[in-house]
């Protein structure tokens, strides 16, 4: 020592016990004692004495597409702000929403009793859900501290933590949300399929619909008509006009160099002519059918011919819905989600929660922080105050 | 038992820590006086300096880097990085100067330049930790930041970096004190160790071959503690606290020979 004189020393000290040391000790700083150490002892002694175990049961899963879209850099990641990695997909924060919505507390509450799981006996009173029949916001907020759902930024891997007072409790719920994950994934998957599915199934039914008409169309023209195919009829019909033509120019031909040999009134002359006149009559009666006025085969075929213009669109567009019904089913199963377990539940043995010395440690820091800035400020007032 | 003039150990611990704390505590008071006088707010620029700074600078940032991602604040993410680095900064600028202007204290016995370094660490440190403090509620308040996800390994990453900064501060301030030419090295050292640091940068954007021998720098890894402790989503892969621990246990060691060799060099007037 150097001779320092302290301002209000203890002089004679006679008090050298232990104790009697402690206690000057405590008093010379009650205030660091009253703001500091005594809420971290309180809150030490309720961790160690009163508060219950809570046990911890986890399960990772993810939530995948079959395909994922890959996602752009953003702006930030550009200009080197970006803050880290990133692997999450919008599709497990669909999930991570929900196992921590009303929607799920309602579900639980329904199929498992959350508040009983909640209100244990021999749990402490502090830690405990505190009404018996909770509103369900107050349900859902005791709820969200006691469950946890986190996506791993890197990974994209969806971590679930559950905190109850019952190893099995924990275990059953951890199951259930999962459970409850999966069917909000297939719902979704549902919906997804049917809007993408359903609209190009109308258009194939509305074609095929079109088709039927136009079929049934042809049929009664055909049995109007009684002509299988007017197209094939005519082409018969033409050829068999060639054919007579053909004849009736050779007869003709034959006629005439008869003419010049024999008289016109032997009968051979007169059967040829005959002949001739006959078949002229037959080419003018089948050329009329061909495409004369009335009851032809060009009107019928004209007729027909359109039919099957019609038939042939409906079909092109029958087939068109029909590959786009196909491509939408492909895309739709493209895009289904999935959610894979990673980790199962699983049946908690020790229990780990509360975080005892972490908890009162980070009390006791972030007191002592406070009351370091506390001093500081209050130095400072002192100073000011001649 | 008691006998006078044999003192127990426990007599001696208890004597010495008192006037360790009474000087310290005076010296702090000292500190705040001298650096910020009693104009206008006085000792509270302590707080109002590293506010502004880190206000500024959060406030740049956060336009420029717009719409964060993965749920990141980029207000939280500037302010955690800023305002945690100045600590570093501030004491170790200071270092450069702190024993020639004290040391004319040195003609007290007691006082010796630890003292003098710890105080003026003492006060960075709460200085800092006070805007980041004060910066953080205003946030939460407006609604830009959320409360630390995981408040012990942010306080832990503060701890050991304002622990790693007053060892780094010991050594810079003994040689400093000895040759100007150090001195005169300070500032850019502790404005080029910025972008090194990982304040602003995490261990994820960086590309994969640094990161081995980025994660030697003990500064990245409190920084990714201290994210790692305000940020629910991320990740606790290059946190290595024990690492910092050793190193800055080395720099102290070394800081405390060092110091204690600068008392040769001083001659009280």
């Amino acid at each position: 020592m150097h001779g320092i004189v302290f301002p209000n020393a203890q002089n004679g000290d006679q008090r050298h016990t232990v104790w009697a040391r402690l206690r000057s000790m405590v008093w010379a700083n009650r205030v660091f004692f009253t703001l500091v150490i005594l809420p971290t002892v309180i809150v030490a002694l309720y961790y160690g004495l009163v508060a219950s175990n809570q046990y911890e049961s986890s399960a990772d899963f993810v939530v995948r597409r079959s395909e994922s879209p890959s996602a752009g850099a953003d702006v930030g990641q550009l200009l080197g702000f970006s803050l880290g990695g990133n692997q999450t997909s919008s599709d497990a924060y669909v999930v991570q929403e929900y196992l921590l919505s009303h929607d799920a507390v309602a579900r639980l509450q329904a199929e498992d009793n959350l508040t009983d799981v909640f209100r244990r006996s021999g749990t402490d009173w502090v830690s405990r859900l505190w009404w018996a029949n909770p509103a369900p916001e107050r349900l859902l907020k005791y709820y969200r501290s006691h469950v946890n759902v986190e996506q791993d930024g890197t990974t994209g891997i969806v971590h679930m933590t559950v905190h109850t007072f019952r190893q099995d409790d924990s275990y059953r719920i951890a199951g259930q949300l999962l459970k409850m994950g999966e069917d909000q994934i297939n719902a979704i998957n549902e919906r997804t399929y049917k809007d993408n599915v359903s609209s190009s199934q109308r258009e194939l039914d509305v074609a095929s619909q079109q088709l039927t008409d136009v079929q049934t169309r042809m049929t009664s023209y055909r049995r109007g008509e009684s002509d299988v195919d007017p197209e094939s009829t005519g082409k018969a019909q033409l050829s068999m006009v060639t054919g007579l033509t053909a004849s009736l120019v050779e007869a003709r031909a034959r006629l005439q160099a008869m003419s010049g040999v024999i008289s016109h009134n032997s009968p051979q002359y007169q059967a040829m002519s005959r002949q001739v006149a006959a078949l002229e009559a037959q080419v003018a009666g089948q050329s009329a059918k061909i495409a004369g006025p009335g009851h032809s085969v060009a009107q019928r075929l004209s007729s027909y011919e359109e039919l099957v213009i019609q038939r042939e669109q409906v079909a092109k567009v029958y087939a068109a819905a029909a590959v786009r019904l196909e491509q939408a089913k492909a895309e739709a199963k493209r895009k289904q989600l999935y959610l894979i377990r990673v980790v199962q539940p699983n049946l908690p043995v020790r229990s780990e929660f509360p975080k005892r010395g972490q908890t009162v440690f980070t009390v006791f820091a972030a007191l002592f922080f406070a009351y370091a800035i506390g001093w500081l400020l209050w130095a400072g007032v002192k100073e000011h105050s001649l | 038992m008691n006998k006078p003039m044999s003192r127990s150990w426990l007599d001696i611990l208890w004597s010495g820590l008192s006037t360790q704390a009474s000087v310290i505590r005076a010296l702090s008071i000292r500190e705040l006086q001298q650096r910020f006088g009693r104009d206008n707010i006085g000792y509270l620029w302590v707080i109002a300096e590293p506010m502004m700074l880190a206000s500024v600078i959060t406030m740049l940032h956060s336009v420029v880097a717009g719409k964060s991602d993965g749920g990141m604040s980029p207000y939280t993410f500037m302010l955690t990085g800023y305002s945690i680095y100045i600590i570093f900064r501030n004491t170790f600028n200071r270092g450069e100067s702190a024993l020639h202007s004290s040391e004319t204290l040195m003609y007290h016995g007691m006082i010796s330049p630890f003292d003098i370094m710890l105080s003026k660490s003492l006060v960075e440190t709460i200085g800092c930790l006070s805007a980041l403090v004060f910066l953080q509620s205003a946030g939460i308040m407006i609604g830009v930041a959320d409360f630390p996800a995981r408040p012990i390994y942010l306080i832990g990453a503060i701890l050991l970096f304002a622990w790693f900064a007053f060892g780094m501060t010991l050594i810079v301030s003994s040689y400093a004190y000895r040759s100007p030419l150090m001195g005169r090295l300070v500032a850019p050292m502790s404005y080029f160790a910025l972008p090194i640091s990982g304040a602003f940068i995490t261990m994820s954007i960086l590309p994969a071959w640094t990161r081995p021998y980025m994660a030697w720098n003990p500064m990245m890894s409190v920084f990714e503690m201290a994210r790692y402790g305000q940020f629910q989503q991320a990740p606790s892969t290059y946190i290595f606290p024990w690492y910092v621990v050793t190193v800055a246990t080395l720099a102290s060691y070394w800081g405390l020979l060092e110091i204690r060799r600068v008392r040769k060099y001083i001659h009280v007037p």
